[in-house]
């Protein structure tokens, strides 16, 4: 019985390691454009499973296996605000096998972090599809529009809850109080959108900072939505207007995800992944369930992203320095 | 009372299509099967398994992604009680008497009577989601940083209860943990704290790296220190299933350990964890005999299984009712949930009674399905055992460091594995135990994190937590606990030096 | 007969307790303990660090007045090769992939039993890695590098 089973195993192992070494030897050369993909692509998220980038990079990622038939595998690498994951995409195979998609932190870190270990030129902007205006709401018992929300908070410490530290809610909201309103609002750090979206509705903070995570508890009633950060309302709560209606003109603060692949991946290579990643947007059906969740959709072509890249860079780097927010 | 049943059909004409019932045995099995690989937890088989459900109907998906929910978390507590390597600290708990009880040649009983109470509290967990989500939401909201900070305090107050040994020693090991949990950057700063500018402590420690360390290696090295020490494991294995007395013995705990997860479950921010190490806390407490616990008492296993299975549904709650995912898994069944089209939140429940119920009555059926799935596999499990040790301990190395290695992706995992283990095996050698500085370590960050809200948000007064009632109720608590793990023990130690003498 | 130290496991356990509050309280030495209103981010692991220390001092005291257990035994040959075998593992990953790293790494750790067996040990560590290949790889689509030498690379 022992030899018998070890017999099969042997034979198991010979067979796995021979499936192992014809299925999978690949060719590390430059690749012709027609043939991307013949392998499986990784899509690095540079945050936990089940956040915004990472529902938003396994949609994308189940389209293009659709669309190319080959395997997509999401690999979520979360850390550092986003930079571990940026920092390993930057080091890896120049080959459009790696994808990096990550958030709005990529462009907040170029300002907000002392120290990074890879340069943001390193990497090359494919696709920007998906973003959402940063929001403000709070509990339905305190002064449900802005202005006089902000009288009321006046003569008073408020707080303000946010995803955690460094983040594009707490950069915008801190920039919003400290600048532009002038109200003296001291930050709540969550681990984690959700858990201040839930203090917010049990009325244990002032008001709540977030990109879209409180749209379904405005929409129900459960949160009253003061104004949010787009150039217009925004599809999934359009009764809260704009920072712009209420007074404030010019203040745009945007969450996105963005998908990446180191700079010196052939630019036709880029090209066709920004291309299909542009159809998936565009297929009505997709349109319309982004739309649904509350997303704003963009598409541009590669040189459009890079721009846009850059453009976040400067935003967000404004708000940054004239919060005085760092992290090292 | 109408509408609970008539909801309660809804959901079960939903669930029991032949295609929902295949989907929801599909997702346990596989499930139970993932998770038992050791670091393969509930979150990493879901995200791993999740492409396998894009391309169902959305309530399809959804009944098979519970499914594979609760069969990871099942999977989870089959390899601590076999290999004590438990991969998240509900398991950890289990692992305590449930791994003796495997030693002991019972590990089909602890195995099945894990299951039994698992599928009880599970059912009792489906009825109070149906009858009382709503009411119950409002119970959550209470809590505010303030009380969770007093409810993590009077969590670690139970830890001293769970020890075995001396309870200065029980407390050393709590506050190590807590400090441990401290690695890594600041949550209102961002400041790195203690990593030493190592890239692979900038985000602090895992914990089920804690768990494979100090618990799954620092074991094989005990076991490796001499051959009749785990012959043991070998012997008899014994019944497969747990007889009429095992039974008896454990429906109390389970009906405790039910209420008590079931309750803890409906608490954001993760208060299920605390579940099944209050219900362990209980037992061990009610016990006529506390010291037969961490030996192989059934009950260790009985209670805290059924804790851990009524927390993971109940945590449901929050998600249903309010669209706030209370956990890291429920943040990936938010995920799951959009990827399929369907915005979570509160109006699921007024807009697609089909999806809620369905998914609600699918709890249940998945409840059945474990139980169905498992009591076979029992003795295949247990088959397990009789691989001889010294090519077991081989393969929970490999798949511990494949585990711990999957975490990241990252190699530096498998040395801090490494280190863990043998600060394990020191720890055992000087009669610490490890499960303390576990529970330490989840609730560590836990509260002071919400330590530093509630001082946020109250200007610095530390009154708020006596001027909250909730708050202070559970600070009593704490303190009694404190008094009755104490007190007791002095007075032993006592006898124990006059015994000496 | 111990002298002066009742109890000796107790002795070392709270001077071990001690060190690391030290070394915990020097770790952090830079960081900030802010207020009560804000509190920095040394203040929880400074002053946990301190009731760690006393917990040590406690241990000591109790050490020279109560009976204790003495040292235990130690072993050598079980932690030693189970944890050259994870430092193979953790290294081989880096440098040369799975395909090499495993059943280097489990030949190692499986000379830290002392009945091991040759033959039946690197049969062992051929079936677990093909298995592990299937299972991790093929199956549950983890990424990692199989095969990393250079001039020969093996993906997934």
């Amino acid at each position: 019985m022992p030899n018998l089973s070890r017999k099969v195993a042997v034979r198991l192992g010979l067979a796995a390691l021979s499936l192992a070494l014809v299925g999978t030897t690949s060719v590390r050369a430059a690749e012709d454009v027609s043939k991307y993909p013949s392998k499986r692509i990784n899509i690095v998220v540079g945050f936990a499973a089940g956040g915004f980038a990472d529902t938003l990079a396994r949609l994308i990622g189940q389209k293009l296996q659709d669309k190319w038939g080959q395997t997509v595998v999401i690999d979520n690498r979360a850390g550092a605000g986003g930079n571990t994951a940026a920092k390993y995409v930057a080091g890896v195979e120049p080959d459009a096998y790696t994808i990096l998609a990550t958030t709005t932190a990529i462009a907040i870190n170029e300002t907000l972090y002392k120290q990074r270990d890879y340069k943001l030129d390193e990497l090359t902007a494919v696709a920007m599809p998906a973003s959402s205006a940063e929001s403000l709401a709070t509990h339905p018992s305190k002064p449900g529009n802005l202005k006089d929300f902000l009288a009321w908070a006046k003569d008073r410490e408020i707080t303000y809850g946010t995803a955690g530290v460094g983040s594009g809610s707490h950069i915008a909201a801190e920039y919003f109080f400290k600048v532009l309103a002038k109200v003296k609002a001291n930050h709540v750090p969550f681990r984690g959108g959700a858990l201040s979206v839930q203090a917010a509705v049990g009325n244990q903070i002032d008001t709540v900072a977030s990109s879209f995570g409180s749209a379904p508890q405005i929409v129900e009633g459960k949160l009253a939505g003061l104004a949010v950060a787009g150039t217009e309302r925004s599809v999934a709560m359009p009764k809260v207007p704009t920072y712009e209606e209420g007074g404030f003109k010019g203040f745009v603060a945007e969450s996105w995800v963005g998908f990446f692949l180191p700079s010196k991946t052939d630019p036709k290579i880029v090209d066709k992944l920004n291309g299909a990643i542009n159809d998936i947007i565009n297929d009505p059906q997709t349109k319309q369930y982004l739309t649904g969740l509350g997303y704003q959709l963009k598409t541009r072509s590669t040189a459009e992203s890079e721009k846009y890249l850059l453009s976040e860079v400067d935003n967000w780097g404004k708000m940054v320095k004239a919060t005085g927010v760092t992290v090292e | 009372m109408f509408d609970f049943f008539s909801n309660l059909a809804v959901g079960l004409g939903v669930a029991v299509t032949p295609t929902n019932l295949a989907l929801c045995f599909v997702g346990c099995l596989l499930g139970t099967l993932v998770g038992v690989l050791p670091g393969v937890g509930p979150i990493a088989t879901i995200a791993i398994l999740l492409p396998i459900t894009f391309g169902l109907e959305p309530v399809s998906a959804l009944i098979m992604l519970s499914g594979i929910y609760y069969g990871a978390q099942y999977g989870g507590s089959t390899s601590s009680i076999l290999l004590n390597i438990p991969g998240e600290s509900s398991a950890v708990v289990t692992a305590l008497d449930g791994h003796q009880m495997a030693r002991k040649g019972q590990a089909g009983i602890a195995l099945g009577i894990s299951a039994i109470g698992s599928f009880f509290a599970g059912t009792v967990a489906t009825v109070v989601i149906a009858a009382l989500a709503g009411p119950l939401t409002e119970v959550a909201l209470v809590f505010g940083p303030a009380e969770y900070f007093s409810l993590m305090v009077m969590g670690l107050s139970f830890a001293v209860l769970l020890a075995r040994g001396s309870v200065i020693k029980a407390i050393a090991m709590i506050l190590v943990g807590v400090l441990l949990s401290t690695i890594g950057p600041d949550l209102t700063t961002g400041q790195n704290r203690m990593t030493f500018g190592f890239d692979w402590l900038a985000d602090g420690l895992d914990v089920a790296v804690i768990g494979m360390g100090l618990f799954g290696i620092a074991e094989v090295f005990r076991n490796l220190e001499n051959v009749e020490h785990r012959e043991v494991v070998k012997g008899v294995i014994g019944r497969l299933l747990p007889g009429r007395d095992e039974l008896k013995q454990s429906v109390k705990p389970i009906l405790r350990g039910t209420i008590l997860g079931g309750i803890l479950g409906i608490l954001p921010g993760n208060g299920a964890v605390l579940g099944p190490f209050a219900s362990y806390t209980l037992e061990k407490r009610l016990a006529r005999d506390p010291s037969r616990f961490g030996r192989g008492a059934i009950e260790g296993v009985a209670g805290p299984e059924s804790a851990n299975n009524a927390g993971a549904q109940t945590s449901f709650i929050p998600l249903l009712t309010l669209g706030i995912p209370p956990n890291a898994v429920m943040a990936l069944m938010v995920g799951a949930m959009t990827l399929h089209g369907i915005v979570p939140g509160p109006q699921v429940m007024t807009k697609m009674p089909d999806l809620f119920w369905g998914l609600v009555a699918s709890m249940w059926i998945g409840n059945l399905m474990l139980l169905v799935i498992n009591l076979p596999l029992i003795g295949i499990w247990v088959k397990l055992l009789q691989v001889p040790y010294r090519l077991m301990f081989v393969g929970i190395m490999i798949f511990c460091c494949i585990g711990v290695y999957s975490l990241n992706r990252d190699p530096a995992d498998v040395i801090i594995l490494m280190v863990l283990a043998l600060a394990g095996y020191t720890l055992v050698k000087f009669e610490f135990e490890p499960a303390p500085l576990t529970l330490g370590f989840v609730l560590g960050k836990m509260m002071e994190e919400n330590l530093r809200q509630a001082l946020i948000i109250s200007r610095g007064s530390a009154m708020t937590f006596i001027e909250r009632p909730v708050s202070v109720g559970l600070l009593v608590v704490a303190v009694l606990m404190l008094c009755l793990a104490i007190l007791p023990k002095i007075r032993n130690g006592r006898d124990a030096v006059f015994v000496e003498d | 007969m111990r002298g002066f130290i009742r109890a000796p496991q107790n002795f070392i356990s709270g001077l071990a307790l001690i060190c690391l509050a030290v070394f915990a309280i020097w770790a952090v030495r830079k960081l900030s303990q802010g207020t009560f209103s804000s509190m920095g981010p040394a203040m929880m692991p400074r002053w946990v660090a301190v009731a760690i220390g006393i917990c040590g001092v406690v241990l000591i005291v109790q050490s020279f007045l109560d009976n204790g257990p003495p040292l235990e035994h130690w072993s050598a040959r079980g932690p030693i090769f189970v944890c050259l075998g994870m430092l193979a593992f953790a290294v081989g990953m880096i440098n040369v992939g799975f395909l090499l790293a495993a059943p280097v790494a489990m030949v190692i750790c499986g000379f830290g039993s002392s009945e091991v067996r040759w033959k039946e040990l690197i049969l062992l560590a051929l079936a677990l890695t093909a298995f592990c290949v299937a299972l991790f790889g093929y199956a549950l689509h983890q990424p990692m590098p199989i095969l990393t030498l250079p001039g020969l690379t093996l993906e997934l």
